[in-house]
C-alpha cells in the first residue's frame, strides 16, 4: 500500500490577484481522517476549491501529488475520476438537470475514463438504490432537479450520496455540518463513517468541533491566514472548542510581528 | 436597384402570366399589395424601427427565381430531404418550394369536417376565405407575399370538430438554381374547433441559395383551440422571412411554439389580435444558433378586449458568432380591462462573439391590467459548471446539459408528447454539435436508451 495518498507542498493560491493560501504543506495517508479547522477567512474553503480544481482560483506556487498523479495539472473532472471528491459547503442548485441524468453522466464519465462500458439501466438503478440507503435519501428526490428545492439537510445528504456512488479515494468535506440540525448531522456523519476504509481518506473542513464528535479525526490542523499554523491530535479540536481561536491568532500574529 | 424593385419589376413584366396561372381569389389582392409596396418604397433595413438586427433587403436581394409558370417540382423530392419529425400521424402535406403536394394517403385520412388542401384549389372553392386579411396590410413581407403568392396550404377545421392527430406541413426546397418560395398557409378553425398544426422547414442536400417568403394567417372561431408548431431546421444557404398572423374570437386559445435549430438567416414576425373577450395566447420560442446563423423573432400582441391573457417565453442559446434578436411589443388598449400579459426573453451566450439584441416592450393604455416583461442575457452559471465537473462530468458534456436545462421549459409546454420528446431529442443532438438530420450521430450511451 502507498504510504502517501496526498502530499501538498508549498501551495500558494489566490483569487483575482489576492493571495489567500500562503504555502500549505499537508500529507494525508490512506485510512486517515484529517480535520482542518480555522477561523473565518483563514482559507479553508479556498484550499478545498483549489484541490478540487475550481477555475476561479489561481495556483501560483507549490505542488500536490495525489497517489503519484500531479493533481494540479488535471481538470476538475479528471481529479474526480482519479478519486478526489469535494462535498460542497453550498451544493449548487441546477434547475432542469434531473438527479438521475446528473448521476448517470457522472458514473458513465468515470467508467469511460477507465475504458469501461457504460452501466446498463438496471445496474444503474440498483447502484442508486444501494447508495441512497447509506444516507437515507428519499427516492422522490431522484426525479427532481439537482438540489433544487432540497432542504439544507437533503442537500448535504445528497453530497454524501454522490460520494458513496463515486467511491473516492480522498473526500474533502467542506463545512458539511453547516446548516444541519443534530439529526441530519448524525445521518450525514454516519454515512461518511460507513464509507471509510483503510484505503481511502477524508479531510474534514470545519469551523466547529461539533462534527468531530461524529467523525473522529486522526490529525487536526489549524489553518490561519493561509498557512497551517498548528497540527496535533484529536485533543487539539477540543482545545479549540474550549479556548476559541484567539490564542492561536495571538501566537501567530506575535511571531509574525517579531520576525 | 434595391431588392424590392427587383420584385415589383418582375411583377410589372410577368404579372399577366402570374395572374393567368393563379386563381382569381389570389389575384384580387395583388393590386393593393403593389400599391403598399410602392408606397413603402423599399423593404425593411437594419436600423429601421423594429429591425435592430435583420436586413430584410439583403435576405431578398439575391437574384432568385420565382416559379411563376407553375412548373411542377421534381416528382420525388422526399429523397432529397430527411424530415426530422416523422411519424406524428397520417395528416401530412408537403410544400415543395411553393407547391402543395398531399402526403401519402392524406385524403383518405382526413376526418369529417377537416380539410387540408392546396391553397390554389381552396381559392376556387372558398374564394372569400383564403385571404382573410389578418396579416397587417402595411407589413412589407406580407405585401410582397400577397403580390406574388400562387399556392400554399389551406387548412379548415369545421365548427365543433376536435382533431386529435396533428396536421403536419413539411416545407421542402427543390431547386438546382436559386429560388424564392412564396408560401402561404391559411388555417381556419370554426367555433369550438380544436387542432394542432406542425410546420417544419428542412434542408436540402445540394447547396443552392434558397429563400422563403411565408405568410401564415389563422382565424380562430369562438372557443376554438389551435396549437401551432413551427420548426426551422434548414441549411446555411437559406433565408427566410415569415409573417404569422392570428385573429382570435372570444374565448379562443392559441399556442405557437417556434423552434430554430439550424438554418441561415431568418426573420419571423408574429401578429396576434383578439376580437372578443376571454382569449388566451401563448407564444414559445426556442433558438439554438451557431456559426454564421442569424435569427430574429418579433412579436406583436394587441390586447383590445377585456379579460384576455397572453404569455410569451422566448429562449435563445447562441454559440460562436451567432447573431439573434427578440423584439416583442405588447399593447393593451383602452378598455382591455383585466388583461394579463406576460413576456419573458432569456438568452444564453456561449461565446464572446455571439450577439443578442433584446427589446421587450409594453405599451399600456388601460388601468386594471396585469402586465410584465423582462429580458436577461447571460452566460452559463460558473458554479453549476464547476459542480458538475467536480463530479466527473466533462466540461463539454456539462455545458451541453446546462444549455439543455436552460431551454427545457419551452419544450415542457408542448402538449403533444411525441412531438415534445422528438424535439427534446433534436435539441440534444443539435447541442452535441450534430446536424439534426444526420442519422449516424455518435450519441453518448445515455441518450441511446
Amino acid at each position: 500500500m502507498e504510504q502517501t495518498l496526498l502530499k501538498v507542498t508549498g501551495l500558494r493560491a489566490g483569487i483575482d490577484g489576492k493571495e489567500i493560501l500562503r504555502g500549505i504543506d499537508l500529507t494525508v495517508r490512506p485510512g486517515e481522517v484529517h480535520a482542518i479547522m480555522g477561523p473565518n477567512g483563514s482559507g479553508k474553503s479556498t484550499l478545498s476549491g483549489v484541490l478540487a480544481g475550481n477555475p476561479r482560483y489561481t495556483v501560483t506556487a507549490g505542488s500536490a501529488d495525489f497517489h503519484g498523479v500531479d493533481l494540479l495539472a488535471l481538470s476538475p473532472e479528471d481529479r474526480s475520476h482519479e478519486g478526489l471528491f469535494l462535498s460542497f459547503q453550498y451544493p449548487v442548485e441546477i434547475p432542469g438537470v434531473s438527479m438521475v441524468n446528473f448521476m448517470r453522466a457522472a458514473v458513465n464519465a468515470k467508467r469511460e475514463y477507465f475504458h469501461e462500458p457504460p452501466l446498463g439501466a438496471a445496474d444503474f438503478l440498483k447502484l442508486m438504490r444501494q447508495k441512497r440507503a447509506i444516507v437515507e435519501l428519499d427516492n422522490k428526490l431522484a426525479s427532481r432537479s439537482v438540489n433544487e428545492g432540497f432542504s439544507g439537510g437533503e442537500k448535504k445528504r445528497n453530497e454524501i450520496f454522490q460520494m458513496a456512488v463515486l467511491e473516492p479515494r480522498l473526500s474533502i468535506l467542506d463545512e458539511t455540518d453547516s446548516g444541519l440540525d443534530i439529526d441530519a448531522l448524525r445521518i450525514v456523519a454516519s454515512g461518511v463513517n460507513k464509507l471509510r476504509t483503510d484505503r481511502n481518506a477524508t479531510i474534514v473542513i470545519t469551523h466547529y468541533q461539533r462534527l468531530l464528535d461524529y467523525i473522529k479525526p486522526d490529525v487536526v490542523h489549524i489553518l490561519y491566514k493561509g498557512r497551517i499554523v498548528h497540527t496535533g491530535g484529536p485533543e487539539l479540536a477540543l482545545e479549540l472548542e474550549e479556548r476559541g481561536y484567539d490564542w492561536i491568532k495571538e501566537q501567530v500574529d506575535n511571531n509574525t510581528s517579531a520576525q | 436597384m434595391n431588392a424590392l424593385d427587383q420584385y415589383t419589376d418582375l411583377y410589372s413584366q410577368y404579372g399577366e402570366a402570374l395572374r393567368a396561372h393563379s386563381p382569381e381569389a389570389l389575384n384580387r389582392r395583388r393590386g393593393e399589395a403593389l400599391d403598399t409596396l410602392r408606397r413603402l418604397g423599399r423593404l425593411p433595413r437594419r436600423g429601421d424601427e423594429g429591425y435592430q438586427l435583420t436586413d430584410v433587403e439583403s435576405i431578398l436581394a439575391p437574384d432568385m427565381g420565382v416559379n411563376i409558370m407553375r412548373v411542377a417540382p421534381a416528382a420525388d423530392t422526399r429523397g432529397e430531404v430527411a424530415c426530422a419529425l416523422p411519424g406524428l400521424g397520417s395528416l401530412n402535406a408537403l410544400l415543395v418550394n411553393d407547391t402543395f403536394m398531399p402526403g401519402r394517403g392524406l385524403e383518405d385520412a382526413l376526418p369529417e369536417g377537416v380539410e387540408v388542401m392546396s391553397l390554389a384549389r381552396a381559392a376556387e372553392l372558398y374564394p372569400d376565405d383564403v385571404m382573410p386579411g389578418v396579416a397587417p396590410a402595411d407589413d412589407a413581407v406580407a405585401a410582397l407575399n400577397t403580390l406574388l403568392v400562387q399556392d400554399g396550404v389551406y387548412v379548415r377545421v369545421a365548427a365543433g370538430v376536435q382533431l386529435d392527430t396533428p396536421i403536419q406541413i413539411i416545407g421542402l426546397m427543390s431547386a438546382s438554381a436559386p429560388v424564392l418560395a412564396v408560401r402561404r398557409v391559411r388555417i381556419s378553425l370554426g367555433e369550438g374547433a380544436r387542432a394542432a398544426v406542425l410546420m417544419c422547414d428542412h434542408p436540402r442536400r445540394q447547396a443552392v441559395h434558397t429563400a422563403s417568403c411565408r405568410v401564415v394567417e389563422c382565424t380562430l372561431g369562438r372557443g376554438a383551440s389551435l396549437d401551432c408548431y413551427d420548426l426551422e431546421e434548414s441549411g446555411p444557404d437559406t433565408g427566410r422571412v415569415s409573417v404569422f398572423a392570428a385573429r382570435q374570437d372570444a374565448d379562443s386559445r392559441l399556442g405557437l411554439t417556434s423552434a430554430y435549430l439550424s438554418g441561415g438567416i431568418t426573420r419571423n414576425d408574429v401578429y396576434i389580435s383578439h376580437t372578443g373577450r376571454g382569449c388566451h395566447t401563448e407564444l414559445g420560442g426556442l433558438v439554438i444558433a451557431g456559426a454564421g446563423q442569424q435569427v430574429d423573432n418579433s412579436t406583436r400582441i394587441v390586447h383590445s378586449q377585456p379579460h384576455c391573457s397572453s404569455s410569451q417565453l422566448y429562449k435563445y442559446a447562441l454559440f460562436d458568432d451567432a447573431r439573434a434578436a427578440f423584439g416583442g411589443i405588447v399593447t393593451v388598449d383602452h378598455g382591455a380591462v383585466h388583461t394579463d400579459a406576460r413576456q419573458t426573453n432569456r438568452n444564453l451566450l456561449a461565446s464572446p462573439e455571439a450577439r443578442m439584441y433584446a427589446r421587450p416592450q409594453l405599451i399600456i393604455n388601460c388601468d386594471e391590467v396585469k402586465a410584465s416583461h423582462g429580458a436577461t442575457t447571460g452566460r452559463l452559471d460558473d458554479d453549476a459548471l464547476f459542480y458538475m465537473r467536480s463530479r466527473g462530468i466533462p466540461e463539454a458534456e456539462a455545458r451541453m446539459m446546462l444549455t439543455n436545462a436552460f431551454l427545457t421549459d419551452v419544450l415542457d409546454s408542448i402538449g403533444i408528447e411525441a412531438l415534445r420528446e422528438r424535439l427534446r431529442h433534436l435539441v440534444d443532438r443539435r447541442l452535441r454539435g450534430c446536424g439534426t438530420s444526420c442519422d449516424k450521430c455518435n450519441l453518448p450511451h445515455e441518450l441511446r436508451r
